[in-house]
């Protein structure tokens, strides 16, 4: 309910409840005297005529009694009047209209009046001797007719009263509502942050100030909210610069963090107390340290630490080793390269790292240590310069024939036959030196194409075998090598000339470590179940191999035999593994000595072209 | 005559050595270390040429030191011969106590003359080849 609508119900009910107490009180005040002075009118009225009518009475004088009957009437206030004598026989009579035709009957009050005539009798009495009595009524409709009169009246002016103060409480409830309304809607806009809403000010009632007031709220509120707002916005500007820089941070540290997780080199942080800050990962995994055990050590705990995890032989120094050079160095132009240190890590891992340090200027991180784990770097540089002593060593034993027979020949006088010896033997080391420079170069061209060189067609192995065996001269005219019966061709997919390579290198060795003779075999073999693979096996019945030796056959350079008696370079076995494993095969050796060897190379078998040709419609669906 | 034993796995080379030796010593050869042993048993040479690299349990370092050790043996001249020309093998050769050590390829003149030499036998052979030093 509205504020307006509850001051005019308010106002209305106050007025209606007060005017009805009012209203009423007044009426029953004016029925009250009216009522009274009737009764006293009536009962003086009485009294005088009374004693007026009494000599006439007492005298029976008939016209005196009419006389004063007709004046009596004459007042006009007088509804009908009687004169009794003492027996009750009318002496004088008149009325207005007709006489009432009840029986007569006293009213003591106007309450009593029950036909609209209020009826009273008065004795005429003599020395208390009743002589007559004169009745008399006088009408009451007059007064009821002024009270009805006196409420239309008052309710005609109480209605003007209420509705004059429904306007004005309406008017005013109007005003105040909509000055509230005013204010509402300027707090609501303030609200909703309009600062230079203002509320109208008419008038310089208390309504008016308090729109003044309101309004110098406003401004203040306007004032100081800009005063914010300005703040607020600084504020705002630095902590957007903040946050730019924060995200740029942590956009940064994101980095930094999966660089430091996903690299395998190792890093150790350390603070600027100089102990360890951070590990990461890759530090742990190579040195196999604990974060736990190695966080917060300091710099030469740290290297104690570490050094306890090297092997003997490549203890690490010390972060403090690394950091020396450089402080010398300082100064000097050019001179800002690390030094780095290479530990090994002891272990069932053993790793060959290099330790790096780089000092920092951040204030929380004084210097990083890195650690590259160089194991296959070391293993391959190892491998390598073992590769080349051992090239050198089997390069020099030949050498060693040619060089030694050529300076005995031009120092000392021999016999011809003498010199046509030595002259073999230096032909014959000459060969093999030759044979090893090319096996090597082959076998470094294989390892270094990996293939790639390599011209893969479809063979048939059986006629390739076949043409291999035909073509190899056996050594002292031993018979060459038995081959299985003629059957279907075997499909393979190889480069023709490798394969030929290899397997003449198994047929060779065959023969050659077979120096007693016996026969040397071929077959070929396709293992049950195994349809993808096909095997051509070389066996001889020569001196064969003891296991140690066996385990080292694809070794470079490594020859059973040691005595130089059978001629080789050691490296044909290894060519035979590199050629049938770049075919995806496989090489298989057996061996007893004095038994002989057997040497099986697995290839992957191509299907038949009929059945290859089968396959594929199958897979395509296609009608063949 | 001096006795020289010549003790290398290759026959190529045993032979060329006999032939730098046979004018001015008289030769023996063994193919191993054990075969070499029993030689120097049988009859002490005054002189041993020694392979390094043999077949067998025992290297050339470890024959050198042996023949060394014993006091009947230690005053044998010997020599090793070998295709590692490497400073740390020259230094094991020094320690196992070898009078001479002559990296592959070796000039048999060379070592002929550090015999003739150490062994003290005249008429020592003057040729260009002598001169020569191992490579």
């Amino acid at each position: 309910m509205r504020f307006r609508t509850k001051t005019i119900l308010g106002i209305a009910a106050i007025e209606m409840a007060l005017l009805a107490v009012l209203i009423g009180s007044a009426l029953q005040i004016l029925r009250d005297s009216n009522e009274e002075e009737l009764t006293r009118r009536v009962t003086l009225g009485g009294k005088l005529l009374a004693a007026a009518a009494k000599d006439a009475v007492l005298s029976q004088d008939l016209a005196t009694l009419n006389a004063l009957v007709r004046e009596a009437m004459a007042s006009g206030q007088i509804d009908y009047l009687r004169i009794l004598d003492s027996q009750g026989r009318v002496l004088a009579e008149r009325g207005k209209g007709a006489f009432p035709t009840a029986p007569f009957k006293e009213d003591q009050s106007i309450a009593d009046v029950t036909d609209g005539c209020f009826d009273r009798s008065t004795p005429i009495l003599v020395r208390d001797i009743h002589h007559g009595e004169v009745r008399l009524g006088v009408s009451i409709s007059p007064l009821n007719q002024l009270i009805i009169t006196a409420r239309q009246w008052a309710a005609g002016i109480a209605a003007l009263e209420m509705a004059l103060v429904a306007l004005f409480s309406w008017l005013l409830g109007t005003y105040l509502a909509r000055q509230l309304v005013a204010l509402c809607g300027a707090s609501t806009r303030i609200a909703a942050g309009d600062f230079t809403s203002r509320v109208p000010v008419q008038g310089s009632d208390e309504l008016a100030e308090t729109a003044l007031a309101f309004n110098r709220m406003a401004e203040q509120l306007g004032e100081s909210r800009q005063c914010v707002e300005t703040e607020s916005r600084q504020r705002l500007d630095a902590l957007h610069e903040a946050e730019e820089a924060r995200s740029r941070a942590e956009e940064g540290a994101e980095q930094l963090k999966a660089i430091f997780d996903l690299s395998p080199d190792g890093f150790v942080s350390f603070d600027a107390e100089r102990r360890v800050k951070y590990l990461s990962p890759a530090f742990v995994q190579l040195t196999g340290l604990e974060a736990e055990s190695t966080l917060g050590l300091d710099e030469a705990a740290f290297s104690q630490c570490l050094a306890a995890a090297c092997t003997a032989a490549t203890r690490f120094a010390g972060v403090a080793a690394l950091r020396r050079p450089r402080k010398a160095e300082r100064g000097e132009p050019g001179a800002a390269h690390e030094r780095r240190q290479q530990i090994e890590i002891g272990g069932p891992g053993q790793r060959v790292i290099e330790i790096g340090l780089r000092e920092a200027q951040a204030a929380t991180v004084s210097q990083i240590l890195y650690l590259r784990d160089i194991t296959l770097e070391a293993e391959v540089d190892r491998l390598k310069s073992e590769f080349l002593s051992t090239a050198a060593h089997e390069l020099r034993t030949p050498m060693a024939s040619i060089y030694g027979f050529a300076e005995l020949m031009l120092a000392r006088d021999f016999t011809d036959t003498e010199r046509r010896e030595f002259l073999g033997t230096i032909f014959k080391q000459s060969e093999l030196m030759v044979s090893i420079i090319n096996e090597l170069l082959d076998l470094a061209r294989i390892e270094a194409r990996r293939g790639k060189d390599f011209n893969i067609a479809r063979l048939d192995l059986r006629e390739l075998v076949h043409e291999i065996a035909g073509g190899f001269k056996p050594p002292d005219e031993r018979p060459s090598p038995e081959e299985p019966p003629a059957d279907g061709p075997l499909w393979v997919r190889g480069d023709r000339k490798k394969l030929t390579q290899a397997i003449g290198n198994v047929l060779s060795n065959a023969y050659k470590y077979s120096p007693a003779g016996g026969m040397v075999g071929i077959e070929f073999l396709a293992p049950d179940g195994d349809a993808a693979l096909l095997g051509i096996r070389v066996r001889d019945q020569g001196i064969g191999m003891t296991e140690e030796q066996l385990a080292r056959v694809f070794e470079r350079f490594y020859r059973a035999d040691a005595s130089g008696k059978i001629p080789g370079t050691g490296l044909g076995m290894s060519i035979v593994k590199e050629i049938i494993e770049i075919h995806g095969g496989h090489v298989e050796l057996d061996s007893k000595v004095g038994a002989g060897t057997t040497v099986t190379i697995w290839l992957q078998a191509q299907a038949t072209s009929a059945e290859s040709a089968t396959m594929a419609d199958t897979a395509t669906g296609a009608p063949s | 005559m001096k006795r020289i034993l010549i003790v290398d796995d290759q026959s190529v080379i045993r032979w060329m050595i006999r032939l730098a030796l046979r004018d001015h010593f008289a030769t023996d050869e063994a193919d191993g270390a054990q075969a070499a042993w029993a030689k120097i048993k049988k009859q002490r040479p005054d002189g041993i040429v020694l392979d390094v690299l043999m077949p067998g349990s025992m290297d050339g370092f470890q024959f050198c030191e042996r023949v060394k050790r014993d006091p009947d043996l230690a005053a044998i001249d010997v020599v090793l011969v070998t295709a590692c020309g490497e400073e740390n093998d020259r230094e094991r050769g020094r320690a196992a106590g070898a009078n001479g050590y002559f990296v592959k390829p070796l000039s048999p003149i060379a070592l002929a003359n550090h015999f003739l030499a150490s062994l003290d036998v005249g008429s020592r052979q003057a040729s260009d080849a002598s001169q020569r030093k191992p490579i």
